[in-house]
This record gives C-alpha cells, structure tokens and sequence, in this order.
C-alpha cells in the first residue's frame, strides 16, 4: 500500500484493521504528547488516548475528507479531555504572579523544560488547549479554530495571553 | 502603525500558515528598538515552547498503549458482532413490512397520490430527507451522541441492569447506522430509517427513561434524553409516511 495518510484512512474507512493500527502508529505517540500535556499526566494521557481511538474507530465512517485525520482525531481527543475535566474536581489555576514559583531551574535546559511544562499545565484549560496545539503539535490558527470550535481571532487572544503568562518563566532563558 | 498594531500584527504573524511579515510591520520594527525587542522574543519563545512541548509523549509504553487500543477495538467488534446479528434480523422485518405496505399501496393506490405524485415531488421528497438526514448526523456529532451512550452502558453495566445495557448497546449500534448513512442514497436512507422504526427503539427507550426514578443523576437523564430524542427524529424520518410517501406534502 502506498505510504501516504489519506490512502491508509480510506482502507480503515472500508474495515482493514492493519490500515487502523498503521494510523494507531503514527499518529499514536502525537496524540499522547498533546493529552499528556493537558492533562499533565502520563496515565490519564494513557487512558483518554486508547478511549479516543476507540471513538475514532468506531466513527470513522463519518470523516468525510481522509486528508483532515490528524485534527479530526485531536478534535475527539480534545472532547474526550473535556468531558474528563468535566467529571473530575477542578484544578486550582495559578495567577500569573504566581508562576515564577514553579519548580526547577530554569537556568539549566532540564530545569527549564520542567518549568515550563509544569507552567503550561498550570494554565488555565483554554490557553492550555491551544498552547499544546500550537507548539506541540505545529498546528496553524485556524486548525486550533477547528478543533477548539472557536474563532481565529480567540485562538490569538488566548495564545497572546499564554505567552504573556509563561513569560515570568521564558525570560530567563537565555 | 502603533505598537499595539504590530505587536499583534506579530501575534497573527505566528501563525504557521500565516504569510511572511508584511511591509508596514517591518518598517516599524525596524524604527522602534522595543517593538523589534518584542519581536525577537516572540520568535525565541515560539522556538522554545515548540522545542519543549513537541518532545513529549514519550513517558508512556507506547507497545502497551498499542495493545490496549486493539483490544479496546477487539472488544467492541466482539460486541458489535451480537448487535449486527440482532440488526440483520430487525432490518429483514423491516424491509418485509416496507415491500408488503408497497405491495398494498401499489395494487390499491389512492386516486388524490396517484394525481398528486410526480416526478419533480419525488426529487423534492428526496432533497428534503437528505436535509434531515445531514442535519441529524450533524447534531450527533456535535452532541456526542455515541459518547453519551457509551457512558450509559458503562453506568447501567456497574449497576447490574443487563437489559438496560443492552439496549442502549442497541441504540448505539443505531446511531452508529445513522452517521453511516450516504446523503446522496435516498433509497439506503429510507432502508436503514426505515430499519430503525421498525425497530421500535424510540419506544424502548422512552419506556426506559420511564422506568427510572426521578432522583436518577441528572447526567444520566440527560443523556437517555439525547439518545431518545436522536433516535425518534431517526424514527420519524422511517416511518412509511415520511420516507417512502415520496412528498405529498410538497405537491400539496
């Protein structure tokens, strides 16, 4: 079969599960990073991905362009995320003021990755959302509108914001 | 341009898709040393977090996590496989119930249809049914339809209510058919709606949201609210009336 991404999504669309695992390895570990960096959690990020493949097989009728995959299914790993806030206790967020207490030292590399993990995860859900997707996952504006359903111009505002916030971290990166 | 405008200007800028710097932004930067500082910073920034944030994913056994999707997958098959079967044997009623009320209407067709009915109602009849159709597909996926009976399985699972499971397995299985179904098909369509309020599932569930006690959780109730409501617009459009009446209220 010819490697390419949209040939493997309609062979999974017609039922070949070795087409489905071939999408479960590519596009397994991108969709663990961004639950992971949600949920700040290796084991939670574990959990809602296998639960989002799960819905993604079981819909994957449904997507009518193959070539929009990859954000259709961080779109159904992003409404499994919400419904996991949804039914767990809300997580106290941190006021910017409050960032620079963050653990590590930020001025070694290893400090500083942790830092701004841990900052990331401290930031509130939505900025968080698009954080990850912009940065970790490279998406542009308007597919972070897609998947978040809002409009461009809030996915701005809410990265403009984050990056404000994380500010109290990066700047001592030299 | 102000600051403010080229500061957001930058913001817009970062934007992987976003096209390369416009003239006027340049020109600012560079005659104001702190907008030009801003800029650099927002570059570096975005260098970092990208570096940073796209190196994750790592801390879980990705073999393991492979092994547990496909038997999450192999599972469900396993389930879906006793629903097919149960799907195949309603469907088979349904079509026999559809070809006889065909049979009946086409020996003993009433005088007003046989005047009324004509070419041009049919194709409207058939639009129509793929409006409601789309837009039904459109509000399950919105409404997360199949997650919110997923969660009432696992709920009337814990709670020992084997019947109550299976039944919503069912309507799973159902609305599943429903986002399977081609617009562009009317004759698929009516087969698989049709299949649907043969089935009788609209009045099954709301049997079982009767059923249950008024200080049921409220998620509970309204999930069973969704998937009732789904599956009795999905019946509605099945019934003979609607799908198969090929549009006698447009050529009234």
């Amino acid at each position: 079969m010819v490697d390419d991404p949209s040939t493997w999504v309609k062979a999974a669309q017609f039922g070949d599960r070795e087409a489905f695992d071939r999408l479960v390895e590519v596009h397994g570990r991108p969709l663990l990073r961004y639950l992971q960096t949600l949920t700040g959690s290796a084991v939670n990020a574990d959990d809602l991905a296998q639960d989002a493949w799960l819905q993604a097989y079981r819909n994957l009728a449904s997507l009518q362009d193959p070539s929009l995959f990859r954000g259709w299914l961080l779109k159904i790993g992003y409404h499994r995320y919400l419904r996991w806030v949804r039914d767990r206790k809300p997580v106290v967020e941190l006021k910017p003021e409050e960032f620079s207490g963050s653990t590590g030292n930020p001025h070694t590399h290893e400090g500083l990755t942790d830092a701004v993990r841990e900052a990331v995860r401290k930031l509130p859900e939505d900025q968080r959302t698009v954080v990850a997707l912009r940065f970790g996952e490279g998406l542009s504006h308007a597919e972070i509108a897609e998947i978040t359903d809002s409009e461009v111009a809030t996915v701005r505002w809410r990265l403009f914001t984050a990056r404000q916030t994380l500010q109290s971290i990066l700047k001592d990166w030299k | 341009m102000t600051c403010s405008d080229v500061q957001q200007a930058l913001e817009a800028q970062s934007d992987p898709a976003a096209p390369q710097i416009d003239a006027a932004v340049s020109a600012h930067l560079k005659s104001c040393p702190a907008c030009a500082a801003y800029a650099a910073r927002v570059k570096r920034d975005d260098a970092l977090l990208s570096e940073i944030l796209s190196a994750g994913g790592h801390d879980v056994n990705f073999v393991d996590h492979r092994r547990a999707v496909t038997g999450k997958i192999n599972a469900f098959e396993v389930r879906r496989g006793w629903s097919r079967r149960a799907w195949v044997a309603t469907a088979a009623a349904a079509m026999l119930a559809l070809t006889a009320w065909g049979v009946v209407n086409f020996v003993h067709p009433k005088p007003s249809e046989v005047a009324l009915v004509t070419p041009g109602a049919v194709q409207s009849s058939d639009a129509s049914l793929s409006a409601r159709v789309a837009t039904l597909q459109a509000s399950v996926r919105d409404k997360q339809v199949l997650d919110e009976l997923e969660q009432l399985q696992e709920t009337f699972e814990n709670a020992g209510d084997g019947e109550a499971k299976s039944l919503t397995e069912d309507a799973e299985l159902y609305v599943e058919r429903i986002l399977a179904l081609d617009v562009k098909n009317p004759e698929q369509m009516r087969e698989i709606l049709g299949g649907i309020h043969a089935a009788d599932i609209k009045a099954r569930l709301e049997k079982l949201r009767e059923s249950m006690s008024d200080d049921a959780p409220a998620p509970l109730q309204d999930s069973l609210k969704l998937a009732t409501a789904t599956l009795s617009e999905a019946s509605d459009l099945g019934q003979p009336a609607s799908t198969a009446g090929v549009g006698a209220d447009h050529a009234k």
